[in-house]
């Protein structure tokens, strides 16, 4: 008798091999495809997008450092009697408003001379400080400085807060055209890109609805695996089996087995054959026994 | 015996490999595109509106700064009338400047007369209210600031006939009469990132040709190795409906050739079982009748 145990090796397991191989392996593939270039796509976007914001910035903080020091410059031109040393002009109010102005949201100008001592400083304890001093405490912020005691100089550095956050500032330093005199407008860049934080928000939710997304296709075709490999496999082999119990019937003499296969394809073709065989076979049969 | 099959195998596995593979796979790429989509257009539409207001701030930037410089200087020479403007050429130099690229700053009057501009037909003593018609959106932007520091954004027909965006910040100079006003086209702060734009589209360009090919690809193998599996069950069936027909016509002689180790090759064994039963019996009751006779 035609018994599942006899099958070693079943149709289903070959399906579901078959389907891993069309389904799932590029699935997956796929899937970790979009995702790594969707992903690099979005890293390359992001920095391109930085430095051109950076760019921007930057251009903002110089421009607001040119035109402290061409206000300064006019000034000074304008007034040739006034001295430019640091106990005449350090307390001249209109001065001080000229060189002290706010950069974007976060930032302020202040001034200093060739030599590294600072003249107008939004915070009055800087104000006279010699600022090599502050060569060995900030190296990088230092740096920017110490060029532009020759000349314009413009750069990055880190700047520790109050409150002990280490933060990304930009400074420009622009000479006072006819004066010993540097402006230093620096500011915090957060504030610029602002923008970019909230792209990047996006980007990463993007990311991950995505992986959402894909789980759930994911979990749909497994869905669909089960459901179509098993009905698949079964509207085969059960028919199949159905046939080769048929065939041992009639291998023990039951030619009356009957066949209840309602399928159209070539199973069904075949269990059609079986019927037409069953009857040629009665008919012979009842004729060699008839006499 | 050729007979038509009206839902062969080849059909049911073709279903299912679309709902398994093709379907889902569709959909993912379809997800995918449309992040990339979704990506690109967010990028560039915060980007450029980023960038534009970084220019703005920039036109700004540069319209309060050369007020305080005209300030500065005026203050320090009372002597300068609107009639004797244009005697002092250090004056013109710091009114007239440079804005980005392609922009610059001017010089007029709370009743809209040009003192100092860069370009020749615009000369002192033009009336700007000669172009409120031509330019009602710039009008607007130039009246107001006869009251108070205004920005804006208008369009604005060149010489060569196109018409370009334009932004514009003035601002009064101290307590004067005269408004600064500073003005560039916009499209000098976003036009880096049309070079972004073409980076994000030659790069989701190029995943895409990469997710059509694969696409294209598992399709072509996808529907092969749906035919060779449906064949692969279907070929021994159709072998032993050969078979059972030829047992049916009384001819016992055909050999079962297939040998496998599932569901088919299960019936193939049975169905041999009862070809060799048959073809016993059936001798057996030939032989009787044979004897009967004689």
């Amino acid at each position: 008798m035609a018994k599942k145990g006899q099958v070693a090796f079943g149709l289903l397991p070959r399906l579901l091999i078959a389907i891993i191989l069309i389904s799932f392996i590029p699935l997956i593939g796929g899937g970790i495809f979009y995702y790594l270039n969707i992903q690099k796509l979005s890293k390359i976007s992001i920095n391109e997008m930085n430095k051109e914001i950076r760019v921007a910035s930057e251009k903002i903080i110089k421009e607001k450092a040119k035109g402290v020091a061409k206000e300064l410059s006019i000034y000074f031109k304008t007034y040739p009697y006034i001295e430019i040393k640091f106990n005449q002009i350090k307390d001249n109010e209109e001065i001080k408003k000229i060189a002290i102005q706010k950069v974007g949201e976060t930032g302020y100008t202040a001034v200093h001379d060739i030599k590294g001592i600072c003249y107008f400083h939004v915070n009055p304890k800087i104000v006279g400080f010699d600022l090599h001093k502050l060569a060995s405490k900030l190296p990088a912020f230092w740096k920017i400085l110490e060029k532009s005691l020759k000349g314009p100089a413009d750069g990055f550095y880190k700047w520790k807060d109050a409150d002990g956050k280490i933060r990304d500032k930009y400074m420009a330093c622009v000479p006072v055209k006819g004066t010993p005199l540097v402006v230093a407008a620096t500011t915090y860049l957060d504030e610029f890109y602002k923008p970019i934080y909230d792209i990047k928000k996006k980007v990463n939710l993007l990311q991950a609805h995505l992986i959402r997304y894909f789980l759930i296709v994911f979990a749909i075709t497994i869905l669909f695996v089960i459901i179509f490999g098993v009905l698949f496999a079964t509207n085969v082999s059960r028919p199949i089996f159905h046939l080769a119990d048929v065939a041992d019937k009639i291998s023990m003499g039951d030619l009356e087995a009957k066949i209840d296969v309602k399928s159209s394809d070539e199973i069904g073709i075949f269990a059609e054959a079986l019927i037409r065989m069953q009857a040629s076979l009665k008919a012979a049969i009842k004729r060699l026994k008839g006499r | 015996m050729k007979r038509k099959i009206r839902f062969p195998l080849l059909a049911k596995m073709l279903i299912m490999t679309l709902f398994v593979s093709l379907i889902p796979l569709g959909m993912m790429s379809f997800m995918a595109y449309n992040g990339i989509n979704y990506l690109t257009n967010n990028i560039v539409n915060v980007g450029t509106i980023t960038l534009d207001d970084l220019g703005k701030k920039y036109i700004k930037e540069k319209a309060e700064t050369v007020a305080r410089q005209l300030e500065i200087y005026l203050k320090a020479h009372p002597e300068v009338k609107p009639e004797n403007i244009l005697n002092f050429s250090e004056l013109k130099d710091i009114a007239i400047q440079k804005v980005g690229e392609t922009g610059f700053t001017c010089l007029y009057d709370v009743n809209g007369i040009i003192f100092l501009h860069p370009q020749r037909e615009m000369t002192k003593g033009f009336n700007l209210r000669a172009l409120s018609k031509k330019f009602p959106i710039w009008w607007r932007i130039i009246e107001k600031s006869f009251k108070e520091p205004t920005g804006g954004e208008y369009l604005w027909k060149d010489p060569d006939g196109k018409i370009r965006k334009k932004y514009m910040y003035s601002v009064p100079v101290g307590d004067t009469p005269f408004r600064l006003g500073a003005t560039t086209y916009i499209r000098e702060f976003s036009s880096p990132l049309e070079r972004i734009q073409s980076i994000i589209k030659t790069q989701s360009i190029s995943i895409l040709t990469i997710v059509f090919i694969i696409f294209a690809l598992f399709f072509i193998f996808a529907l092969v190795f749906s035919f060779l599996f449906a064949r692969w069950v279907a070929k021994p069936i159709t072998e032993l409906t050969d078979i059972a027909d030829r047992i049916a016509l009384g001819d016992f002689s055909g050999t079962i050739t297939v040998k496998r180790k599932d569901e088919i090759g299960m019936l193939s064994e049975s169905l041999s079982r009862m070809q060799e039963s048959l073809k016993v019996a059936i001798e057996r009751l030939r032989a009787k009748k044979r004897r009967k006779r004689i």
